[in-house]
């Protein structure tokens, strides 16, 4: 009677939920969350459910976005009576599927040291009594449930809303049915490619390149792959126009872009099959099964290469010091840097600038959207003069380098905001004199030593080739003014030494921030790259260039002129206003 | 001739003070140990002695000067060894003494030549170009030591030097606080081996519950509580349980179903 007490008592589901295999699975999806052995970066930790929640909101406020596109109040009032709903939504499924697979994937690179079992798991969990093969299985079903996790987070809200939206245009619920299932098809099997990608490319270079060769490649393959996936972003603007029989036919290169392959399969699955359509959507289907077969094999091949042996690895990881590295910091010592401060701080925050993943992907993102906004710039320019003009540049022309200055000037910024080994700071904080030093001085030199050789070497030659050295001296003067004051602008308030300060999750002025962001493209790029060519037509205008530049100098003067030393004074911790503040009037011991 | 005083410290995290009145004085020359188990403030007492926590109440001076108003001064005066060894681990050995050395204003010839000559001899030489994330705790423990002896500093504050040395490198810090000692340097030296503090230490003070609960030269204090050594004393003043009791109970515990 006792036992049928007892197994009462202990209902089945729960044992099996926390055996030591659940408990296996559960802790591989926490460092696969919470960073593994080479975490750096300690206080850019989100929580699961912030997480989830950034990932989820673009897909619900693009679904949101359409109403007015398709609501049928909204198409008599264009008077839009012979709307066509499958036509329509062809850019926004596009556009869904590019997120769903972009999203998956940046995760995926975001975190790359964590999806196979390290170091760290090797040694804590090898002298229990838990045979390999669980550890494999455990972080196999951790990976498994994190890609569904994520399917789900991206995809939820466009599964219903999109559909929704887009059949308030039909009031036929076959028509809504048949939608939703094609589309959530195909954003799931775009986010599945997505996600074995990079993990078929990640579990490649584990089992190819030996250990200290795949520490050093990995940088440089995310930063790669973010590029790549900032391409495949800026696809959604060019290729929903392009997906037709004339399309394919004069467009060999639309076969090999993924999302076009989702696309098709989704247009397929809503009845609208041709034969270029159905073997996109085949090759879409085939490309998945190989891409998760290769995930999956070269997953095992690396774990019985890499996990197995990660503690021999671990103390093989020596590198010896660059000659050429030595070499440029004995330059920058001399053209650049004055002070201790200075030159310690420029050695550090290149170190970890080119070492640490967080930041240099963060660095990545803006200069892969700068190349993006370039590439398509050259790519219209191909289409519409195949041949370099050799009298004066375009418009178009002047901005490419303004683009890449821009993007690469905020990155930069962006990226020393972000603390790695935050505790370690403690070296800085009581070796630095924090009233003496200026951290915005060094970190206005560290931009200026990565973006000066690219303006020398690069804007220089190249424009001087195609347009003359006058014209290449000129425009290269402008950049680098130009420049100046967006760092000038973009160091105002900054008090850290790069990648040293804790930094406060949330800002209340985020989005703002981004839309000032925005405008300040624009006016950076576009507006400055008219009036230069303006300029070279008729050079009156420049005169509205001297004046802007001396007015923008002198504003910035007057705003460094009056800030106080508390203003410049070195912070280590980056706390929010508090909500109140208390006055501390009284007085006492 | 360096002192580094401390006078009526307090420090209150929540309404229960952390360390709570601890007042002492060290010399150039005395080495200063630091007892007092888990939890008895020695770690907070040590962070507002290097200027890193304010304390609530009383003054650290140094020289006569309280350290808050010249605290830049007073640093590069100061050689410190923190308890956890936090580097940079994307930072070789020989890159992080780089940074310290340069933060601290040494000149890059005598720098190399200092962090070449410290590495050989503290055995880290062929290791100086393995990033530190790969480093032992021992070896990471060693670099920290050479960072904190780089600049000669007056004042060196040591907070568990020895956690994670092998039995070499251990002798060999043992000795080396003694003679930094004996070359008129004042040591402020915090740990949990007795025998240690009781060999370099000339003077010693017990924590417990964040107040002093001893501070005497090493002997005087021995003979005080009429005991022959450190570690009889220290049970004596701080323990309220008997180990060789609890680690019985221990082994029952073992032992039951």
């Amino acid at each position: 009677m006792s036992d049928t007490y007892n197994s009462r008592l202990e209902p089945a589901p729960r044992k099996r939920f926390n055996g030591p295999f659940s408990h296996l699975v559960r802790h591989a999806a926490q460092r696969i969350f919470h960073g593994g052995e080479r975490a750096t970066s300690d206080d850019v930790d989100l929580s699961v459910g912030a997480l989830l929640g950034v990932l989820a909101f673009p897909g619900v406020f693009a679904s949101l976005f359409l109403i007015d596109k398709y609501g049928s109040l909204f198409q008599v009032l264009r008077g839009d009576l012979n709307f066509d709903p499958y036509a329509a939504s062809l850019p926004d499924e596009y556009f869904f599927i590019v997120l769903s697979m972009v999203v998956s994937a940046a995760v995926a690179v975001w975190k790359w040291d964590t999806l196979l079992p390290d170091g760290r798991d090797y040694r804590t969990l090898a002298p229990l009594p838990i045979s390999t093969r669980s550890f494999l299985l455990a972080n196999l079903s951790a990976l498994v449930i994190l890609a569904t996790i994520l399917s789900i987070d991206v995809n939820a809200a466009s599964t219903i809303l999109f559909p929704v939206v887009v059949a308030s245009s039909r009031s036929s619920f076959a028509f809504f049915a048949r939608f939703l299932v094609a589309h959530f098809l195909c954003v799931t099997l775009a986010n599945l490619f997505g996600f074995v990608v990079v993990l078929g490319v990640l579990g490649t270079l584990m089992s190819v390149l030996p250990a200290r060769m795949f520490l050093r490649a990995s940088m440089y393959v995310r930063f790669a792959i973010v590029v790549a996936l900032m391409g495949l972003v800026a696809t959604s603007f060019a290729v929903s126009p392009l997906i037709n029989a004339a399309g394919f036919a004069s467009h060999a290169w639309l076969k090999w872009t993924p999302p076009v392959w989702f696309i098709a399969l989704s247009q397929v699955l809503l009845g609208r099959s041709g034969q270029n359509l159905l073997s996109l959507a085949r090759l879409g289907l085939i490309a998945t099964i190989l891409a998760t077969c290769v995930a999956v094999t070269t997953y095992l091949l690396s774990y019985r290469r890499h996990f197995l042996r990660s503690t021999e690895t671990l103390q093989a990881q020596g590198q010896g010091r660059s000659v050429i590295a030595q070499a440029l910091f004995g330059l920058a010592d001399w053209l650049l840097l004055r002070t201790a401060f200075e030159r310690a701080g420029f050695r550090f925050a290149f170190r970890t600038l080119f070492r640490v993943s967080d930041p240099s992907l963060a660095l990545g993102w803006f200069v892969g959207l700068g190349v993006v906004i370039t590439s398509q710039s050259l790519f219209t320019l191909a289409r519409t003069s195949p041949a370099m003009p050799r009298s004066l540049p375009s418009a178009d022309v002047l901005g490419i380098p303004l683009t890449l200055s821009y993007f690469l000037i905020l990155g930069l910024r962006s990226a020393f905001e972000i603390p790695v080994s935050l505790r370690a700071n403690w070296i800085f904080r009581i070796t630095v004199d924090p009233d003496a030093n200026e951290p915005a001085v060094l970190t206005r030199k560290i931009i200026w030593a990565i973006l000066a050789p690219g303006l020398i070497l690069i804007c220089l030659p190249l424009y001087g080739h195609f347009w003359g050295s006058e014209v290449a001296l000129v425009h290269t003067i402008i950049v680098a003014a130009m420049s100046l004051i967006l760092i000038e602008i973009s160091l105002m308030r900054f008090r850290k030494v790069p990648f040293t300060c804790s930094v406060h999750s949330f800002r209340s002025t985020a989005i703002v921030t981004i839309l000032v962001y925005v405008a300040a493209f624009f006016a950076f790029s576009n507006l400055t790259s008219t009036i230069e060519q303006w300029a070279f037509a008729d050079p009156v205008y420049w005169i509205v260039f001297l004046f802007v530049f001396g007015i923008a100098w002198a504003a910035l003067r007057q705003w460094r002129n009056n800030q106080t030393y508390l203003d410049r004074r070195i912070i280590f911790v980056d706390s929010p206003p508090a909500a109140v503040e208390t006055m501390n009037l009284s007085f006492g011991p | 001739m360096v002192t580094l005083e401390a006078k009526g410290l307090t420090k209150c995290y929540t309404a229960v003070p952390a360390v709570s009145d601890v007042t002492f004085s060290l010399r150039s020359g005395e080495v200063l140990g630091c007892l007092g188990p888990n939890g008895s403030g020695k770690s907070s007492t040590v962070r507002m002695l290097i200027g890193l926590s304010e304390p609530t109440r009383g003054r650290v001076l140094f020289d006569g000067k309280e350290i808050s108003a010249d605290l830049v001064d007073y640093r590069r005066q100061l050689g410190y060894v923190p308890e956890e060894a936090d580097l940079y681990p994307f930072l070789s050995g020989w890159e992080y003494l780089e940074l310290v050395g340069t933060l601290r204003g040494i000149s890059s010839v005598r720098l190399r030549k200092k962090i070449d000559s410290m590495l050989e001899l503290f055995s880290l030489h062929s290791h100086r170009h393995t990033p530190t994330g790969s480093y032992s705790k021992g070896m990471r423990q060693r670099i920290l030591l050479i960072a904190a002896l780089l600049h000669d500093p007056q004042l060196l504050i040591f907070d568990e030097p020895l956690s994670g040395l092998d039995v070499t490198s251990a002798l060999i810090v043992k000795n080396l606080i003694k003679g930094l000692g004996e070359r008129g340097k004042a040591v402020f030296y915090c740990s949990h081996v007795l025998e240690v503090v009781e060999k370099v230490c000339s003077h010693v003070m017990i924590l417990r519950g964040g107040r002093v609960l001893a501070y005497a030269p090493t002997e005087d204090l021995q003979k005080s509580v009429g005991l022959t050594n450190l570690e009889a004393a220290f049970v004596h003043l701080v323990e309220d349980r008997d180990a060789q009791t609890v680690a019985r109970d221990i082994i029952r515990e073992m032992d039951a179903a």
